[in-house]
This record gives structure tokens, sequence and C-alpha cells, in this order.
């Protein structure tokens, strides 16, 4: 193995040069912007917006649940408050458009950083661009309205910060994260993962200063422990304190939960989205491998973490895209470097190097942006209302409202169903029914570390279509039903003969609205004599039962 | 010649007898007892059909018989050859026989693979061309324990075996024809390439992934090819690889593949099967690994193990060997069915880096070196010559895992009567999960043979066997339902409303279906559907024992069918025990 030499990189030039850094740049984070505009059903953001709603309201935040009717009193930790507060702020003042301004302020903001930081690893824009295009690619599916954008964001200020210090000193700037900390720990949970960081480089840092040899540190470049320490005291200032941690480990350490949701099951590389992950996979071990310059052991090692990490669970992607691309931007540059013109440095005027050819470089830049807007418009045009504002248009897109069951809530409540019945609905819909129906508790919604333990197993039973789903359902007191023509689990209703379908959207439950970012949503009540006259009354005012019956009278639950 | 070379000639095992013994004892019980592995076979069952068909009356199936969904279609039963042993086996000892064949096969690519890794070991220092035992052994151990949910009685396992010994040739004549001095040394090197013709006639009658192994002389060919070329441009002297020879190779034994009796088809089958989105997402084992359960994890340890020994190793890489390990992992990463050709064939190309790694890592800098290779004692625990003692270590801790592996399945998941043999070979096919109640019933209670069946994919199989003149809807010869079949087995596995719609289509009379699968609900809730069979009426439970299997028998409710739906109920005594169903309509 060739021994590598420490090479550093150059910084950008203050001539033409910087013009084509920026004009990427620009380019990077108008695409990102652009691609914010992600219609994807976003459960969580109705209960958060409750929730925002009711810290202003009181003054206080929450404690205990007090959205469900399986769960009330249980203990809830709600580590994100700060941002349900400023997601409220936004919703009232611009309506859901207020919240794509979120998604975009803050997504913008962390490409702008990351290249920014890329710039100083490579010294090359293009190299900067490729890296910042294949993160924004890996991180696009998660530009949605949900806190974990300020992870995002503090994650890449961190390594940002932390890198400055250890490549041009400065390590008392590292004391600027403590206040930083204490912001994210309001803000969203992800900063646990900084805290993560920040130790794992003064543990390996303190290993490798005791190596002999090449292998070992400089005492003198050592991480400093104040810093990490003063960040993880930082945590501690939450109206939650040492609960956030342990909210936080029984998360990650509840199967059930880890087995139920998609955004923490492992990339299928048959997916689009799982070639994606293998690109970026690959760019690493060919960067890591070809570097004509030193490995350093932290770095490294949190690399194959982040793979670990990214491999586990979808949702940890964006952290290996984010992370990963800075640790890993000087070997690439030095690998294409080799490789390319057989050099340790690139040559300035060379496409990879300080100052590449503008021209095919803003062309690209173009086309680039012009994508971006592009998948927006057509985002908006498949998603969106037809009517309202771009910036309606938009936050409705960005939110996929016609999602949710809008309608049946609306038929709910203009039928006057008692508030004494109790609710069925799926884990996916309860966020959007404690936002819509304040006044009607849940069974289950999707803040699932309310739900841990006999709860979320028994909706698990559920979801996996028991046959004793009568007997749950009983044990509970259920008694309404609200679900999805496209769930499994409405095989077991419909020809249910003690229950009656009372109120569907539309009278086709074959036809998949789903996928036109609509739903059918169905509504079953109990066949109890005290609810005889309320079916009746729901059956005659629902316009599309008469179809339902027309087609599908054969199911019990709808004669 | 590199260094590597200079310090190479025929391997043989630096151990003492003792240590011999106790180190091949140890992998033959070891090897065996990877086949003691409960898994559902779904397909040797069907392929036990088809191997009497081939072996006693002589006919190599050409179109579908087995279906009536699909009957007549063009079936391409490639691995013809594998279902005739497969069946001469089953004649002489039963299921037993099998299990004895797939033991046999097992140990042959234990062997063989084990043998690779202790050449390329020797290849990591100066060790009197010796390689390091307790390395080879601990690794094809990991290897094994990352493969072995792979190990039944399928055809694959001859896959497994000639990819080892294809590329054993390769690298071989590889580093033969690098070293050679002078065009006829190189010519004589390269005579062993035509081993492999004979080999792929063979592999290609056994099973399709003959196919594989044309891609990895192909894919050396070029690699080797693309590294000439890049040495030629920066004015280098070749590496004398042989790339012409392997790629004339790669071509003959691609004509020896067309020596079956489907010529081209099978070509055409395996593209269909490779680009059917379908069967990809649909069948588990062409799903990528799931990194949360226990084998993703596995396979993530071993990729670590061989990024690892790729960066810490002191040899230099071999360019197309280290291309071809990089293949290998992305294939292993779109289909969990491909993990062990990685497993396998990537602990080889990377033997000598482990090795190297495993040195540095455990001796630092502190061992002398020659010629760039480190000076390992004989006696070193990775070394040519490991005591008595490492070697009695490894023997009981893999015998151990051995017995502890046996036992249990005796124990657990196997029938409480019969041979030993044939409690593990029953075991290993998890034959308990099949339901071979149900069909007893059908066969007792005489249902119309003109019924039509619907059946799910797994349990099809199974189904053709057992009870051959009752045509199914569909089973995992999945080829053979490529198409709008395989389109609504989906749509009913799903579990959508759209189940009645594929029944009314195709007249489906009678249903068997476990009681586990998620479309069992939508029948038994069916008021037009009469529940007339189950099993056990735990229907909420899973039991974990040998006899695990499950099943429902719905027939439709038809004037025809009243008077078998009434007999049925009354013979099956289980249907009683299911008042607390009671609301479920097919039960009334």
């Amino acid at each position: 193995m060739i021994e590598a030499q420490e090479v550093q990189p150059t910084k950008p030039a203050t001539s033409t040069t910087s013009g084509v850094a920026w004009l990427l740049g620009i380019a990077l984070v108008l695409f990102v912007v652009a691609t914010s505009v992600n219609p994807v059903p976003e459960s969580d953001l109705f209960w958060q917006l409750r929730t925002g709603r009711w810290i202003i309201d009181h003054h206080a935040v929450p404690h205990a649940d007090a959205y469900s009717w399986t769960q009330t009193g249980t203990r809830w930790v709600v580590h994100e408050w700060l941002t349900f507060v400023i997601f409220d702020r936004l919703f009232t003042a611009f309506g859901f458009g207020g919240l794509y301004f979120y998604v975009a302020a803050l997504i913008g903001s962390t490409f702008a950083l990351l290249y920014r930081r890329l710039l100083r690893e490579t010294g090359s824009p293009l190299t900067s661009f490729g890296l910042g295009m294949l993160a924004a690619t890996l991180t696009g599916p998660f530009f949605q309205p949900r806190p974990q954008l300020f992870t995002y964001l503090f994650i890449v200020l961190t390594v940002d910060l932390l890198l400055e210090a250890r490549r041009a000193g400065g390590k008392s700037r590292l004391w600027l994260l403590a206040p930083l900390y204490v912001l994210w720990a309001n803000l969203h949970a992800g900063v646990l993962v900084g805290v993560g960081i920040l130790g794992w480089f003064v543990i390996v840092d303190a290993v490798s200063s005791r190596l002999p040899g090449a292998a070992g540190m400089a005492p003198g470049k050592r991480m400093p422990i104040g810093p990490v320490v003063a960040c993880l005291a930082a945590t501690l200032v939450t109206p939650y304190g040492i609960h956030e941690f342990q909210d936080f480990a029984a998360t990650i350490s509840n199967t059930t939960m880890l087995n139920l949701l998609a955004e923490w099951a492992s990339p299928d590389f048959h997916q689009a989205y799982g070639k994606q992950v293998e690109v970026i996979l690959a760019v690493l071990a060919y960067a890591m491998f070809s570097t004509r310059l030193r490995r350093d052991p932290a770095e490294s090692m949190l690399l194959v973490g982040l793979v670990y990490e990214a491999l586990a669970a979808n949702r940890n992607v964006p952290l290996l895209a984010l992370i990963g691309t800075v640790f890993v931007a000087r070997h690439l540059q030095s690998a294409l470097a080799g490789h390319l013109f057989h050099a340790d440095v690139a040559e300035e005027t060379s496409v990879i190097g300080l100052r590449p050819p503008g021209s095919i470089l803003f062309v690209m830049s173009i086309a680039v942006v012009l994508y971006g807007f592009k998948q927006a418009s057509d985002s908006i045009r498949a998603f969106g209302p037809s009517t309202g504002s771009t910036l309606s248009k938009i936050g409705r897109t960005i939110v996929v409202d016609g999602i949710y069951p809008d309608k049946a809530c609306a038929f709910i409540e203009r039928e006057q169903f008692p508030a004494t019945m109790h609710l069925f609905n799926m884990y996916d819909q309860g966020g959007f029914l404690i936002w819509r129906m304040p006044d009607r508790p849940v069974f289950i919604d999707s803040r699932a570390d309310v739900y841990f333990g006999g709860m979320l197993d028994e909706y698990r039973k559920i979801d996996n279509l028991t046959y004793g789903w009568r007997g749950l359902s009983a044990k509970h007191g259920v008694d309404l039903i609200i679900a999805s023509d496209s769930e499994r689990q409405v095989q077991q209703y419909l020809p249910a003969s003690d229950w009656a379908l009372v109120y569907a959207d539309d009278g086709d439950l074959s036809r998949r609205m789903e996928d036109e970012g609509k739903t059918n949503t169905l509504i079953f009540i109990k066949r109890d004599p005290q609810y005889s006259e309320l079916i009746a009354k729901c059956r005659r005012d629902c316009p599309a039962y008469a179809d339902v019956l027309k087609k599908y009278g054969q199911w019990a639950s709808v004669r | 010649m590199t260094t590597e070379e200079k310090s190479t000639s025929a391997p043989t095992i630096g151990l003492s007898p003792v240590a011999f013994v106790l180190i091949a004892l140890a992998l033959l019980v070891y090897s065996a007892a990877l086949c003691v592995n409960p898994a559902r076979a779904n397909d040797l069952f069907w392929q036990l059909r088809t191997g009497q068909l081939i072996a006693v009356q002589h006919i190599i199936p050409h179109q579908d018989t087995y279906s009536w969904t699909r009957t007549g279609t063009s079936w391409v039963a490639h691995e013809w050859l594998a279902f005739a042993l497969f069946w001469i086996c089953y004649a002489k000892l039963g299921f037993g026989g099998i299990w004895l064949m797939t033991v046999a096969i097992t140990i042959a690519i234990m062997v063989v693979f084990y043998t690779l890794v202790l050449k390329e070991t020797s290849r990591a220092s100066v060790s009197g061309g010796k390689g390091a035992p307790a390395t080879a052994l601990l690794l094809t151990a990991f290897a094994a324990v990352v493969a072995g949910a792979f190990f039944q009685p399928r055809p694959h396992l001859f896959t497994y075996l000639f990819c080892l010994l294809t590329l054993a040739v390769l690298m071989k004549v590889r580093r033969e024809s690098a070293s050679a001095v002078g065009q006829d040394a190189k010519r004589r090197s390269e005579r062993a390439l035509w081993l492999l013709f004979p080999v792929f006639v063979l592999w290609a009658n056994l099973h399709a992934g003959v196919i594989i192994g044309l891609g990895l002389l192909a894919a050396f060919a070029i690699g080797d090819a693309a590294v000439e070329f890049v040495r030629a441009r920066g004015g280098l002297e070749p590496a004398g690889y042989p790339w012409r020879a392997v790629a004339l190779s790669t071509g003959a034994c691609f004509v020896a593949t067309l020596m079956t009796p489907y010529g081209i088809q099978e070509y055409q089958n395996f593209a269909a099967t490779v680009s059917n989105s379908t069967v990809l997402d649909v069948v588990a084992e062409w799903a990528s690994p799931n990194f949360h359960d226990a084998f993703g994890k596995l396979f993530e340890a071993y990729a670590l193990l061989i990024v690892a020994a790729a960066f810490l190793t002191k040899l230099r890489h071999d360019p197309t060997e280290l291309a071809v390990t990089v293949v290998l992992v992305h294939e292993a990463l779109i289909g969990s069915r491909n993990v062990p050709i990685f497993v396998f064939l990537g602990t080889v190309l990377m033997g000598r880096h482990i090795q190297s790694s495993l040195i540095r890592l455990l001796n630092g800098n502190r061992l002398p070196e020659e010629n760039g290779l480190v000076v390992l004692p004989p006696d070193s625990l990775f070394g040519p010559s490991p005591s008595i003692i490492v070697a009695m270590a490894l023997f009981v801790v893999l015998g151990m895992a051995a017995m502890l592996r046996t036992a249990e399945t005796l124990k657990q998941v196997a029938p409480a009567e019969g041979s030993t043999i044939n409690r593990l070979a029953l075991a290993s096919i998890q034959y308990g999960d099949y339901p071979s109640a149900a069909v007893d019933f059908i066969e007792r209670e005489r249902f119309p043979t003109k019924m039509r069946m619907y059946n799910t994919y797994d349990d099809g199989g199974f189904l053709i066997w057992r009870m051959p003149e009752r045509p199914v809807f569909a089973d995992s010869r999945a080829d053979v339902y490529f198409g709008p079949n395989f389109a609504e087995v989906r749509k009913v596995t799903q579990g959508t409303l759209a189940w009645r719609d594929v029944m009314d289509q195709h007249g489906v009379d009678f249903i068997v279906s476990p009681v586990s699968e998620a479309q069992s609900r939508g029948y038994l809730a069916a008021p037009d559907w009469a529940l007339v069979y189950v099993d056990s009426p735990d229907i909420d439970k899973h039991k974990s024992t040998y006899e695990s299997n499950n099943t429902f028998i719905f027939v439709r409710r038809t004037a025809e069918y009243a008077p078998l739906i009434s007999r049925c109920r009354h013979d099956c005594p289980e249907l009683t025990h299911m008042q607390s169903y009671s609301q479920y309509l097919s039960l009334r």
C-alpha cells in the first residue's frame, strides 16, 4: 500500500473561479428549494399543528397524552415542542403554504452550508456540486415539513465547525455549538446524533493519540472534550430533561415499531431509492480506496457507522448523505485527480479544478434548475388543487391533503355522531383526525412512543389481520371504525354482519384513489340498538351509499 | 513475477497428523450440520414429480401439465438432471436419501471452499508456501453461517460448487500465465481452461446458475483485457494475464451451455426471470436483504470483513479481482439468494487480503519481512502450523455448534417417529408445514376431480406431488406463470377485494389456503364460500412444532356442491370448535 501524504485542499481563487463556484452553488440551492415541493403524506404534521397551537394557548408544554382514548394520561415527551410552535405560527399566517417556506428555508440553508463546506474540502466547484446533488437526491424523499429538517441543518453545521477546527485550528469555535445545541434539543431529538458524532471524535482521537508511529495522532490535534460535554449538558436544557434520552432509547429499541414503519425499514435495492443508496456506497468506497491522502481514523470509522445505520433504516440515509459526502469529499477529489490526471492535485483549468470551463457548467446549472422546477410543477399538477393561490397550491401539494379523510370527518360532524363513541382508526390517519376532530380522541396515531408496549403490539395484530380482531375491538369497546378502502382490514369489516357501513367517499371501492393523491374513506358503526337510528340516518344522507349498495350488496355490512 | 508469487508453491498443509484430522473432522461435521436447516422446500416436490417423469418414463417436459391455468405453456425444466438425481435418491431412501445427497454436495462445496481459501492465505506471508488452516476454517465457518439458509435440497447447490471450481481454474491459470516465461509455458498454463468445457456441459443440465459461471469467465476476460490496455497506454509491460484464452474459453463454455434439451431457450427463460419485476418483488429470496433480521446482519458483518480486508491489506490488489468482488456485492444487495455466491467467491478472491489484514492487526509491524511479505512464525495462531490445542479448540467449538443445531432441530421441529436420518430430512424441509392432512381429507371425501382448485404459490409444488391427478392454480415454477397469471396471484395475495374477480373469472370451485395467509381472512368472511375443513381451530396461534401446518378448505356455495359441503362438515370435527369465530359467514 502507498503511504499517503497529507495534501491540503486549495482554497477557491477570487477571480472568475468564484463565479463558477457561486453559479453551481446557487443552482444546487435552487434545485433543492424547487424539489422541496415533495408530495408525501405526512401523518405527523397534523397532531404537531394541534400541539403547537396548544402550547401557544397554554404557555406550557404537554407532559401526558390527551389525544387518544386508549393511552390518555400516558407520559408524553414532546421533545420537538419548539418546532410545533413554529409550525403553528407559519400555518396561522400562511396556511399550508407557510410550511413550504419552512421546508424551503431549512433545506436551502442546509445545502448552501453543505456546498460551502464541500468547496473548502475539495477546492473544486464541480466535485462539490456533484456531491451536493448526490446528497440532495438521497435526502429528497425526506423534504417534508418535519422537525428532522432542523437536524439536517445542525448536523451539517456541526460537521462544518468540527472540520474547521480539525483542519484550520481554532478549536475554541467548537464552544459555539453549545448554545446551538440548546436550541436544537428543543427542536428535534436528532441533537443526540450530533452529540454522538462529537463524542465519537473525542474517543477515536484519544485512542489514536496512543498509537505509535504514523498511525498516531499528535495530542494537539485531538478533539477537545470540553465543548462535547457542554453540548451534552445543553441537551438537558429542555422542559423534559433526561426524559428525552429515555424516550430516544425506547424508540430505537422498539422492534415492533421498527418493523411497522416504512421509514425504519432497510432500503430496498430493487427500488430507485435503493439504487441511489448503492451509488453513494460506490462513491464512498471508490473515494476512500483510491485516495492519495491519509485517511483519518475517526472519519473513516464514522463513515462505516453511518453506512451501517443507513442500511438499517431508510430514514438514516440522509445522515449518510449529508455527513458522508463531507468526510469523503477531499478523498474523492484526490482519487479523481489521481485517476484522471495522474497527479495529487487536479490542474486548475481542468473540469474538476479550481477554474473549470464556465460555459458547460452554466448550461448544466440551468438544466438542473429547470429540471427541479419541472418536478415541482408536475407535483402540483398531479397532487395539488386546481384553484387557489400559488402558495396555497404548493402548500396543499406538499401535504397531499386529498389523502386524508376530511370529507368523512365533515360527515361525522354533520351527522352529530355521539361524542361517547369509541373510534378505531389506523396509525397513519390518527394525526389528521387529532387535528381535524379535536373533540374526538383517537385509537392510535403516529406518536409511536405514546403507544409503546401493549397497545402498539395489539395494533400490530390488527395490522397483521388477526382473526380475533373482533375480540380486540370488543375488549376496547370500539363502536366506530374509520378506514380507507385500500386497507387490507376492510376485507374483514365489509363482510361483518355485526357492523354497518354508513359512509363512503366514493361508491367504487375497487378504484385505487391513493395513486391520485386521494382517499376513499369508509365509516362503519357497530350494529347496536342505540345506533340503529344513526345508521339509518347516515345511509340516507351519504350520497355514495346507494352506489355501494348496488355494487357490493352481497357484503353483510353494506346491507 | 510479483513478490506474492515468489513465496508460493503447491500448497501442503503444515499441520501435524492429529491437528489435520481434528480440523478435517470439524469441517466435515460442521458441513453436514449445515444441512439441518429447517426451511420450506417449496420447489422440491414438483421437482420430485418431474424427476420421476424423467428417470422412470424418460420424458423431459417441454410444456406445463401440472396446472389448469397454464396447461400447454412452454416450460423449460433446465435443472432436469438434478430432478432426476433427486428422484433416484428418493426412490432408494425416501426423503432421507435426498437429505444425504444434499449433505454430500454440501461437504464437497465446503471442502473445495476451504482448500481454496487455505491456498489463498498462503500468499499473504512467507510461510513455506503453506496456508493458514485456522484462518481458512474460521472463514469457512463464517461463510457457512451467512449462506446457511440456502443449504437446502435444491439444484443451486451445484452452482455453488461449480462456481468455486471455475474460479479455482481461473485463478490458477491467471497466475501461472502471468509468471510463465515464453509462449510455450503460457500455452501450457492455459490448458486447464479446457477442463471447464465438460464441467459447463454438466452444469448447464443441473442448474441455470451456469450463466453465473459464464459471467465470471467473461468478467475476468474483460477485466484483464482492460488492465492490459491501460498498462499498454501507460507504457508499462503487460501483466501477462491470459485474457484471450479466457475469452475463448468463455465462448466454448457458452456453446457447452447449449448442450441441453432446451438449447437457447434456457437463456430466454433466464432473461425473462431476472427482468420480471413482479417475481423480483413477490418471491422472498429475490428480495433485498433485510438488515433488521439475523441474515441481513450476518451479511453486513461479512461485507464489512471484505471491505476491511480491502483497506487493511499490505498486498497489492488485483484490479480484476477487485472489480468482480464489487459486482458480487451489488448482486448480493439486490437479491438475498445471491448472498452465498458473494460469500463464497468473494472470500476466495479476497482470501489473501483477509489473511494479510489479520496478520497486520494482530502483529502490527513487529514481524520481519522478506520481499515485502511478512515472515510469520509457523506456530502463530493464524500461521501454517497451529498447535494441536488450537485444532482441538476449533474442533470442539464447531463440533458442538453442529451437535447443538442438530439436537435442537430433532427436539423442536422434527417428527417424533422414524430413523434419525428420516427425521432430520423431514425437519430440514419442514414437511410438517405442508397441507398433508388437508390433502388426505380431499382424497377421503372424494372431491370431484373436475373441481377447479385455487391454491397458494408456496403450496403448489407440494400439491403437484401429493395430488398428481389434480392440477393446481399456481406453483413455484414462477416462469410458467409469467404474465397475467402471476399478476392475478399477486392481486389475491395482496389481500385486495379483487380476489373475488379472480375466483369468478377462472371459475374456481374450491380453495386450499393456509390459515396464516392474509387472503384467508377474506375467504372466511365471504358468504358465498363455505368453510369445510380446518386442521386446527386455533387459527390465531402459530405452532412452532413439526406439525405446524394449519390449512383451510373452502368450497363455493352452489347447489351442485351442497351435499359435498354438508358431508365435509360432518366429517371434520375441528369445525365444531370454531364457535368463537361464528361471525364469519363462511362458517354458517
